[in-house]
């Protein structure tokens, strides 16, 4: 007992020696740093909480919306691919007609149709493939316009090695991104090549084609075949739509419950106006939403203006087609929709014509081809 | 030669060896030796840094925001945690494999829902928080714990009670420790972060990185992970700071080695002890399997989300044993599972045996510990859903990719806590043995590798549930084997009951692999203590 007595005396003088207690100087110097860590990571927390967004983001409604507010969520993060929204939130499409609109950028693990069941989205860019699994699953879920009219998924291949046919894929190594899995399986059947190909699903880049990791990539046109080339890799693409898998793509999910309610059916035809409006400039004047994207929503971002420029172009022959020259953007009509129903059936998911919605477009074009 | 030059050369010989690294590495792209499009000169990198010096500022300006509100809630949390569970005994058992849990979940497959349910950023805030929560739990917990049961006797002996017991010694006690979690901590919390925005976003260092592959630029790629890598280790090494100051109190205390949960041990009967404890932990691990069920079962219910995408245990169940088509399904998932086994397992102990040897050389020999241990740093910091396709390009698509990267993870806390283990010997022990003419081999081999002995327990608990995410992450991202990548497509695909049943089989496992690792750790800590304790 008397020797732990002096133990405790004997700590207490200086620091500790290789004594047990720690000496109170020590404990205060801790709990100092201790603290002074813990007002770091709350100043780091305070300073970068409202990190300075874009003057778009932080872009309020002037003007009251009658419809009141609501999101579009998108599927990939801020740049070109959704310059026609941008526009229209830039140029109060949106307000003119009623809704106030924010965006919900996306990313890489990006799944639309919970944000639209959820409420947490209005409308949501998605694939037809999965809105249709969703459908399937349970998810009261319905598509109301077809951005792309034509699916942007291709083989691309090495322009000193290029892919032309279906046929020529026999025995290649193709790597399949895992969200066109399904797509791929699909368009296996369409070409008669189950089992015929030698491909493996992957979640890395299309450098892996530059890199000699497969002869094939199933990427999209508009933005990974592009970058390829900027980057100095020429490549050649082979359309799934142009060889036997027809079908729209980013359609505009949403949740069916709100469209067959009055109020929820407004909101996303106002929703839907905006977005025709801004995408009826981008398709014509595609530096527009270009240099909005680059100057404005997409500036930190790191865009490389050479890729965004070309995919600007790239995107516009996806989105106009006859029919919408006939129609007006984002329609779907019978025919591309049945071709598109045969598509999904192959993939393996069946839906009815039904999920495919024409009607509010109907309503909104009223027999005219473009809004004013 | 004066000691302010003797400091400058010492902080020179590794400077300069960096520096030579650096040009053997600029060389080698520059001869095209290497292939530049994977893996870009340092003078691209630095080139691309400061190009996009502006936008990299405020993209980790975002990501720090995140990582620190999540790395405060996480923390705080956990210290919170680690003191009730310390008084409050059943509290103890019935919440902590809750927080087990929270560490064995994989956190990338959840990130989907929290976003559905958690308005505007909080989805990455709670990512980062939870990357923190765990292991700073149990750090700080073993310290508030391993005090020297003869202080305890002390205090009661001079009539404190629990609290001053508490205040007085425990806290005190814990603090090394909390300010080593708090450093590992830093790092972790940054990296949940940059997946969390891997959900989307419009700024932020994980956005950059979508931004970077999309554009296949390798340098741009680097340079993200040259600036998250540096961010970390700045905060490391602050940290690290204050850790050192505090770590010579740690040393004697660390003698007890890292004991979970009370080390206060009892003696006993041997068999008849195990058996009730088989049975008292029998009861504790039905109690949270039900509270862990119950917990979630009741938020869906209240946050009424849609059995579209939120499944309950019932659904897991249904998917898994009672559905229609519950044998094929079954077969998928635990097919899939054994192959992200076999692979995590191969890199997890490749991890620990590299680790554990190298952390030996540099307890022997003081001069490696400061070439290594900065190194040992940089790798840690470095975000791994940036390493994961860089390696799986380099090391292709299969095992050698997975090898790497749960190897990786496992590498670091096991070297932290096998140094700390092995130079945690008593001190007593180590003046017996050389008063008696003992070598170094055989300080080694009689006094630091016992004493080392439940620190490797204690890493080997810790390291597999993160070798096992590690290896989901990369199968996720790159090598598209493995219940990662079945995860992923089922994500992309609505197949929610079979990502649900993935995620909660995952976590099974994982806590299983906790579970029974622990066991061992306490087993080799107690009788460790049998002999070691002072009579």
């Amino acid at each position: 007992m008397a020797d732990m007595v002096a133990r405790v005396e004997e700590s207490g003088t200086s620091g500790a020696s290789r004594g047990r207690l720690v000496s109170r100087r020590e404990v205060i110097k801790g709990f100092g740093m201790a603290a002074v860590g813990a007002a770091g990571g709350a100043a780091l927390g305070l300073f970068g909480a409202s990190p300075p967004a874009s003057a778009a983001s932080t872009r309020r409604a002037t003007r009251s919306a009658r419809l009141g507010s609501a999101t579009l969520a998108f599927s990939w993060i801020d740049d070109v691919q959704q310059a026609g929204s941008y526009i229209a939130q830039q140029r109060g499409y949106y307000l003119d007609a009623g809704l106030a609109v924010s965006f919900l950028p996306g990313g890489d693990t990006y799944a639309g149709e919970p944000l639209v069941v959820s409420g947490k989205a209005l409308l949501a860019m998605t694939s037809p493939a999965s809105t249709a699994a969703a459908y399937l699953e349970g998810a009261p879920v319905t598509i109301v316009g077809a951005q792309y009219q034509k699916s942007p998924v291709s083989i691309i291949s090495l322009a000193s090695a290029p892919i032309r046919t279906p046929a020529e894929l026999v025995g290649k190594k193709i790597a399949v991104e895992p969200n066109i899995e399904l797509e791929w399986k699909a368009f296996e059947t369409a070409n008669g090549l189950t089992g015929k190909v030698d491909s493996f699903v992957t979640s890395e880049s299309p450098s892996i084609l530059a890199a000699g990791g497969c002869q094939g990539y199933t990427g999209w046109t508009t933005n990974e075949a592009v970058a390829l080339e900027v980057q100095g890799v020429h490549v050649h693409t082979m359309l799934f739509a142009d060889y036997g898998l027809p079908g729209y793509y980013l359609t505009y999910c949403a949740d069916s419950t709100i469209v067959r309610d009055a109020h929820g059916r407004e909101q996303v035809k106002a929703l839907l106006s905006g977005e025709i409006r801004g995408w009826q400039v981008q398709t014509s004047h595609p530096s527009v939403g270009l240099a909005l994207t680059l100057d404005d929503y997409g500036k930190h971002l790191g865009l490389d203006p050479k890729q965004q420029e070309i995919q600007a172009v790239e995107q516009n022959l996806l989105v106009v087609s006859p029919v919408t020259k006939a129609h007006g953007l984002f329609w779907m009509s019978a025919t591309d929709t049945a071709a598109m129903l045969k598509s999904l059936k192959l993939a393996g998911t069946a839906v009815p014509a039904s999920l495919f919605d024409n009607s509010l477009l109907a309503e909104i074009y009223g027999g005219k081809s473009v809004l004013a | 030669m004066s000691a302010r030059a003797a400091a400058v050369l010492g902080l020179g010989a590794p400077v300069a060896r960096l520096a030579a690294v650096l040009a053997l590495w600029q060389a080698l792209v520059g001869l095209h030796a290497v292939n530049g499009l994977v893996l870009p000169s340092p003078a691209q990198i630095v080139v691309q840094v400061w190009s996009g010096r502006q936008g990299y500022l405020l993209d980790a300006r975002t990501t720090l925001g995140e990582a620190g509100l999540g790395f405060l809630a996480g923390s705080g949390l956990a210290v919170a945690s680690a003191i009730l569970f310390l008084r409050v005994r059943v509290a103890e058992r019935a919440l902590m494999p809750l927080a087990v849990a929270s560490y064995c979940l994989p956190a990338i497959a959840i990130a989907p829902i929290l976003q559905v349910v958690l308005p505007g950023d909080e989805p990455k805030v709670v990512l980062a928080a939870l990357f923190v929560f765990f292991t700073t739990l149990t750090t700080v917990a073993t310290g508030l714990r391993s005090v020297d049961p003869v202080v305890i006797d002390m205090v009661r002996a001079f009539g404190g009670t629990g609290s001053s017991e508490l205040r007085k010694v425990r806290v005190r006690n814990a603090l090394p420790y909390l300010v080593r979690a708090l450093q590992l901590g830093a790092p972790s919390a940054l990296l949940g972060a940059i997946i969390g925005e891997f959900l989307g976003g419009s700024s932020g260092l994980g956005i950059a990185l979508i931004q970077a592959e999309a554009d296949l630029s390798s340098p741009r790629t680097w340079a993200v992970l040259a600036v998250s890598g540096a961010i970390s280790g700045v905060l490391y090494g602050a940290l690290g700071l204050a850790s050192h100051r505090l770590e010579r109190y740690g040393e004697d205390r660390a003698s007890s080695g890292p004991v979970w949960p009370s080390g206060e041990g009892r003696s006993g009967a041997g068999r008849s002890r195990w058996a009730r404890k088989l049975v008292s932990a029998t009861v504790a691990i039905s109690a949270s399997v039900a509270v862990t069920l119950g917990v979630w079962t009741a938020a869906i219910k209240m946050l009424r989300l849609s059995s579209y995408f939120a499944v309950d245990p019932a659904g897991v169940w249904s998917y898994l044993f009672s559905g229609s088509q519950a044998g094929e399904d079954r077969s998928l998932v635990f097919g899939q599972l054994g192959v992200t086994l076999e692979d995590a397992a191969l890199g997890f102990v490749s991890g620990l045996v590299v680790a554990s040897a190298l952390a030996a050389v540099m307890v022997m020999i003081p001069r490696v510990s400061k070439e290594v241990m900065p190194w040992a740093v940089a790798l840690r910091s470095v975000p791994l859903v940036a390493i994961a396709p860089l390696i799986s390009v380099e090391l292709g698509r299969g095992i050698a990719s997975v090898l790497a990267i749960c190897a990786i993870v496992t590498f670091f806390p096991t070297l932290v806590f096998m140094v700390g283990g092995l130079r945690g010997a008593p001190a007593a022990a180590l003046d017996l043995l050389r008063a008696c003419g003992g070598r170094t081999w055989s300080e080694f081999t009689k006094v630091r590798a016992p004493t080392a002995l439940p620190a490797l327990f204690h890493s080997a608990r810790v390291a597999a549930p993160g070798a096992l995410l590690a290896a989901i992450l990369i199968e996720w991202t790159a090598t598209g084997n493995g219940m990662g990548a079945q995860m992923i497509v089922a994500s992309e695909t609505s197949q929610y009951p079979q990502l649900w049943s993935d995620v909660a089989v995952v976590t099974a496992v994982s806590l299983l692999l906790y579970a029974g690792l622990g066991i061992l750790e306490r087993y080799v800590t107690e009788r460790r203590a049998g002999r070691v304790r002072p009579s």
